[in-house]
């Protein structure tokens, strides 16, 4: 097991070259670009350089940080809420509930699609779906069981919505599905970054806290606490990080089941580093996928979801193999 | 022959009267919403051999009106959304046909292409004795008449047809005067604000009409593919000048104004200027008697948004 | 410490005792023993104040368990459960300290000399044997060294010499005025060194 100072070495190892790569990655790209290191450096030079450089690559690098490590974090916080390490932050409906929030709220004609009301209606119908999944069940176990069954029942409530309601606007939500970062400007960067950091600033402490579920519910109740309400908590963080990330980009498979199994495996599962890890492990997948998915065929752009999977599967099989902490 | 003219100045009138009523939105996007269909009466005095037909084919419906046989008609296909034929059921959901509602409408022909579906459904009703024929689809300008003819064939209105498809091939041939200066367009499928643009290459069926206009369809010259998922840099690079896209996905992105702040877009020329051309969904790529006026349209849309 | 007078107990619908009564006093080593399913464990519920008495009252110190908060009771005491399995690789040493980031030091490596943990405290908690996760358990219930610990069963995965250093271990807390009360399932002969055996049968 590695002492504490190794894990804050590797930890910075890893964000320095998060550094090094987010750099790298202005100056790669599908359309060629000579010297693109004057205009990083100089932000002020004009020209179609400059503008794919700063204003195709720059929110798009950044919001691959961003949106890696909000799901990093949330799947680190779902994780460790209920215990399981096969958990998912969509597993208790968040994803569903985002949807159906967005979709209500683009039909009434209170908000329109890509702006913040839509990204607040989704936090609120992710943070519904989270609160309906709460009062239905008692442990973390049923989480489980009744998420699946509330993701299956909003999901089919948006499709239904979107079949009757003839919008088109509000069936891009069907769409959300296949997530992408092509679109981000800066408009979304001035969405993503407030809501990301802080959220996962408070994540970050309460994390001390989230280490006790793995006590088992009974003797975090003997020692005077609330599992449940420790529980909501965390998933009311998680509802925030997913609805506003899916919102602005879609949904990103596989992420935020890797980013936290990775982190775990390379310093263990104590909360409060393991929500920094899969912050800067997420961030990193993230960058490194979407870097790929505009720079290895182009002048075409690969589906991110496609990358991510083909990233993240063999590398959870590889990580459960070798730890084997998972089955006992 | 007199009546033929007669129905080329009429068609010509008509046209005018369409080009005065194209919505123009004050975010200067050009929306074409319509475009008249042209026709020939019933002058060639043939009768068809079936009564009671289902034409499903993409802009089938359209066609055998355009012939002067709606009173055949019981069912037509999603595409052929003229007012004349209003009356007409349409008799699938989306390209998905229901067997129990066709078999029930008893027709004694049922015309598909490849894009209607489920092949179950269309053995179910072929079961039942009645006869599903298959015709081509057509995705350029210059088979229009081939669609026209393997339709009026199965009908059994050859003269019809051949009338039909020399009456497409004049207006064709008047309205699509070339537009100066080569323009280059690009076809976008839009699908909402989170979800990647695709743009439209060879064989979209826009390159077709692009191309017809004396245009230069970006997406086709490089790419082979129907509609493909270019990075934005490249889409960037690649500078056209007008933006071609189909209405309901203009609303998907938040219209005009939303379509510009697209990555990629945005560093257009197209983007900077908002030269924007929406045509409505069913219309642009239906290949049928109303390509002909479309093509008129369009070439007017693209000599104004060109400024 | 404890008093117990005429209690009922139910666990879900099955009444489990009927008018019981007993006392334990500060400072004392009390057994509960009978035969499986007679109610041991759902009396050291009732105890740690997590199951509600049907009849009869409980006191713990003078005042009703059942009007202690939950956080009065975390301060009075402690409860080893039977057995828990663990998902998540934390250390020994960190599933010790959990909850218990203000214990010194010197407790820790108290308990951990004591109760035979050394060997094993860096290890991941869930590639312990039964017996060692099992004392892991107990010393997690002594580290904040408060007056009253509850411990089921500490006896089932133990070894001989491992439950020799636990009886010594529980004498030595009493002498230093902890009250413990344990479930065990052993004869009566082999328990000698309590203060009082409850036999339930």
């Amino acid at each position: 097991m590695m002492a504490l100072k190794g894990k804050r070495v590797l930890l910075l190892s890893i964000f320095l070259l998060l550094l090094a790569f987010s750099l790298f990655a202005l100056s790669v790209g599908s359309a060629e670009i000579e010297s693109p290191w004057r205009y990083i450096f100089s932000p002020s030079l004009t020209g179609p350089a400059h503008d794919v450089i700063w204003q195709i690559r720059f929110p798009r690098v950044l919001a691959a940080l961003l949106v890696g490590a909000a799901l990093g974090v949330a799947g680190a916080l779902s994780q460790s809420a209920t215990n399981n390490p096969l958990a998912d932050p969509s597993i208790i409906g968040t994803s569903a509930g985002a949807s159906l929030g967005a979709t209500i709220a683009v039909l009434l004609n209170i908000a329109e699609i890509g702006t913040l009301p839509t990204t607040i209606a989704a936090v609120i119908g992710a943070l519904l779906a989270t609160l309906l999944t709460f009062a239905s069940s008692r442990s973390a176990l049923q989480l489980v069981i009744v998420g699946i069954a509330t993701s299956a029942l909003l999901s089919a409530l948006v499709g239904l919505i979107l079949t009757v309601a003839n919008r088109p606007d509000a069936r891009s939500i069907s769409f959300w599905s296949l997530g992408s970062l092509a679109l981000v400007t800066s408009k979304s960067i001035y969405l993503l970054a407030p809501v990301i950091l802080i959220t996962s600033a408070i994540a970050w402490f309460i994390s001390q806290k989230l280490d006790l579920l793995a006590l088992g519910d009974r003797e975090v109740r003997f020692l005077g606490l609330n599992p449940q309400r420790m529980r909501l908590f965390a998933f009311i963080l998680i509802a925030i990080l997913i609805a506003t990330a899916v919102s602005t980009v879609g949904s990103i498979a596989f992420l935020a089941l890797a980013a936290p199994h990775i982190t775990r495996f390379l310093i263990g599962p104590r909360n409060r580093p393991l929500i920094i890890g899969s912050a800067v492990i997420g961030a990193a997948l993230l960058l490194f996928a979407d870097t790929a998915a505009r720079t290895v065929a182009p002048p075409f752009e690969l589906p991110i979801g496609l990358i991510t999977s083909l990233i993240g599967a063999p590398i959870l099989i590889l990580l459960l193999r070798r730890s084997g902490e998972v089955w006992r | 022959m007199l009546d033929v003219r007669i129905r080329v100045a009429a068609a010509l009138v008509g046209l005018l009267a369409t080009l005065t009523s194209c919505t123009s939105t004050s975010t200067n996007a050009i929306e074409i919403t319509s475009a008249m269909v042209t026709s020939v009466s019933s002058s060639s005095q043939e009768t068809p051999r079936y009564s009671k037909v289902i034409a499903l084919a993409n802009g089938s419906a359209e066609i055998i009106d355009s012939m002067g046989f709606k009173n055949i008609l019981v069912g037509r296909d999603i595409a052929s959304t003229d007012e004349s034929l209003k009356s007409v059921p349409i008799v699938s959901t989306g390209h998905q046909l229901v067997a129990e509602k066709i078999i029930a409408l008893q027709p004694e022909l049922v015309i598909i292409d490849e894009s209607v579906g489920p092949i179950d459904a269309i053995e179910t009703i072929r079961s039942t004795g009645i006869k599903v024929e298959l015709i081509n689809e057509v995705w350029s300008v210059g088979e229009i008449s081939t669609k026209v003819g393997a339709i009026a064939e199965l009908i059994g209105t050859p003269l019809a047809g051949q009338l039909l498809a020399d009456q497409v091939q004049l207006t064709i041939s008047e309205s699509a005067k070339a537009v100066s200066g080569s323009p280059r367009i690009a076809f976008l499928y839009l699908r909402g604000g989170n979800s990647i643009y695709l743009l439209g290459g060879k064989g979209s069926g826009a390159d077709s009409l692009i191309t017809a206009l004396g245009g230069v369809d970006v997406g086709a010259a490089i790419s082979d593919t129907p509609f493909s998922a270019f990075s934005s840099e490249s889409f960037a690079n690649e500078d056209p000048e007008i933006l071609l896209v189909m209405s309901k996905g203009l609303e998907s992105v938040g219209g005009v104004d939303g379509l510009i702040t697209l990555p990629g877009v945005a560093q257009t020329r197209a983007g900077k200027n908002r030269a924007v051309i929406a045509v409505d969904d069913s219309l642009l790529l239906s290949f049928g008697p109303r390509t002909p006026n479309l093509l008129a349209e369009l070439a007017d849309a693209i000599g104004r948004v060109k400024r | 410490m404890i008093k117990i007078d005429s209690i009922s107990l139910a666990y879900g619908a099955r009444t489990v005792m009927e008018d019981f009564s007993a006392e334990i006093s500060l400072s004392s080593i009390t057994a509960i023993v009978g035969s499986n399913g007679v109610g041991k464990s759902t009396l050291l519920a009732a105890i740690a104040g997590e199951l509600s008495i049907q009849s009869g009252v409980l006191e713990i110190n003078g005042r009703d368990v059942s009007e202690f908060s939950d956080k009065e009771l975390a301060a009075i005491r402690s409860v080893a459960q039977q057995s828990h399995s663990y998902w998540m690789a934390y250390s020994a040493e960190e599933i010790l300290r959990l909850g218990n980031e203000s214990v010194s030091d010197s407790r820790l490596n108290h308990l951990s000399t004591h109760l035979v943990l050394t060997s094993f405290l860096q290890q991941r908690i869930t590639e312990l044997s039964g017996g060692q996760l099992q004392r892991i358990e107990i010393a997690r219930a002594f580290m904040r060294e408060l007056p009253l610990v509850l411990l089921d069963e500490p006896f089932a995965s133990q070894d001989l010499a491992s439950q020799g250093s636990l009886i010594e271990f529980f004498k030595a807390e009493r002498e230093v005025g902890r009250t413990i009360v344990l479930v065990a399932h052993r004869d009566r002969g082999a328990l000698e060194w309590c203060d009082q055996i409850i036999d339930l049968n």
